[in-house]
């Protein structure tokens, strides 16, 4: 399936009303700074000849289908990736329990409160990773970020 | 272009994977528990490159010991000699080289300053005697073997945060091996570390990309190698 501006416009405005109510605020955020940073692309040979002063590298703002792969792609490293790359830590040091907590002399346990890698590992991941890589596939988008 | 029935179908998907509890959960994780896990599996990783160089890696509590349970890994940056809490690192053989993997510890820099480093090998006799002294560790002479900096992005990569880590390792001496290590390719921070000297950039490394592990892998072995 190939998608218009339009389709992708109508699919960002799901998924950012949802991400909202889910309380997804740092997904959002990233969305935004993601949008913030554009897309950086060198100007074509002939521009860059007549522009020999100048830098040839300029920043232009994401099209919604672009916008669309970014946030398809950065769902998937939340929802994919990162309870995989908690399976392999906890394989390769060899334990089912790993903690993160801080040293309360320095940083209050209500600002960065004590996690379990298990948050990491919800039951269910399996059926998220199946229903996002169709997703991608259907709105024709590469776990590389890339418009096929 | 997308026929209204298969952009319904998409926008039913999208509800459908956003109302599993599992995908809920992961959402609502914190950036800084993303940043922690990332650090513990590239912690991993090196461990990993250390067996395979034939040497032993062991995780250690800096209170109980080896093989705590559980393994408490630092939620913040904080001091090598803190007993706080059971803070865990592995402790390492290679040959005749003892040494010490730690995530997200501080090192006093060449200038005096502090820094942090979120993945490191430090030599284990330097490591003992910043715990008996509760000293910070010195990122200069043989003490600093390995300076790792991770980033778990979940946005487009800026260059930022490598213009940092450059800062940072310029502050360090001796250091045998640094890299920039991030889950996701990017273009623009590869042409920045592609200029001499500068840190080696792992970019997309990632548990569902088997080659990167084993380059990253391989890369660490060797310069312990090269050092044991």
């Amino acid at each position: 399936m190939t998608l218009t501006e339009s389709d992708a416009r109508q699919l960002l405005e799901v998924l950012r009303g949802r991400l909202s109510e889910i309380g997804a605020r740092e997904i959002l955020d990233g969305i935004e700074e993601s949008r913030r940073l554009g897309v950086e692309e060198t100007l074509s040979g002939q521009d860059a000849k007549e522009l020999k002063q100048v830098g040839a590298m300029r920043r232009r703002p994401l099209s919604a289908v672009e916008e669309l792969s970014i946030v398809l792609s950065r769902l998937e490293e939340r929802l994919v990736v990162l309870p995989r790359l908690a399976s392999s830590t906890k394989e390769k040091l060899k334990t089912d329990t790993i903690e993160w907590r801080v040293d309360t002399e320095f940083v209050s346990e209500d600002r960065i409160p004590e996690v379990s890698i298990a948050r990491l590992l919800p039951e269910g991941n399996h059926a998220v990773g199946e229903l996002i890589a169709e997703i991608m596939k259907r709105a024709g988008i590469s776990s590389a970020g890339k418009t096929e | 272009m997308a026929t209204p029935q298969e952009l319904n179908q998409l926008v039913s998907s999208i509800n459908a994977l956003l109302n599993l509890p599992a995908a809920q959960q992961l959402l609502q994780l914190n950036s800084n528990t993303c940043e922690r896990a990332y650090e513990a599996y590239v912690l991993s990783l090196c461990a990993e490159a250390v067996r395979r160089a034939g040497g032993t890696a062991v995780l250690t509590g800096i209170n109980s010991g080896a093989n705590p349970s559980p393994v408490v890994f630092r939620g913040a940056p904080g001091s090598m000699a803190s007993k706080n809490q059971n803070f865990a690192f592995v402790d390492c053989t290679l040959k005749s080289k003892r040494f010490e993997i730690h995530v997200d510890v501080e090192y006093q820099g060449t200038s005096g300053a502090l820094h942090e480093i979120d993945v490191s090998i430090c030599s284990k006799q330097h490591a003992d005697a910043v715990r008996t002294t509760n000293g910070s560790p010195k990122a200069s002479g043989n003490n600093l073997l390995v300076a790792l900096e991770c980033k778990f992005y979940e946005n487009a990569l800026g260059i930022t945060l490598g213009r940092t880590f450059v800062g940072l390792v310029s502050d360090c001496s001796g250091v045998r091996f640094k890299a920039f290590v991030a889950n996701l390719p990017s273009d623009k921070l590869q042409k920045y570390f592609s200029k001499e000297a500068r840190p080696e950039p792992f970019l997309g490394l990632s548990p569902t990309i088997s080659d990167s592990e084993d380059r990253f892998i391989f890369n660490v072995q060797q310069s312990l190698l090269k050092w044991a």
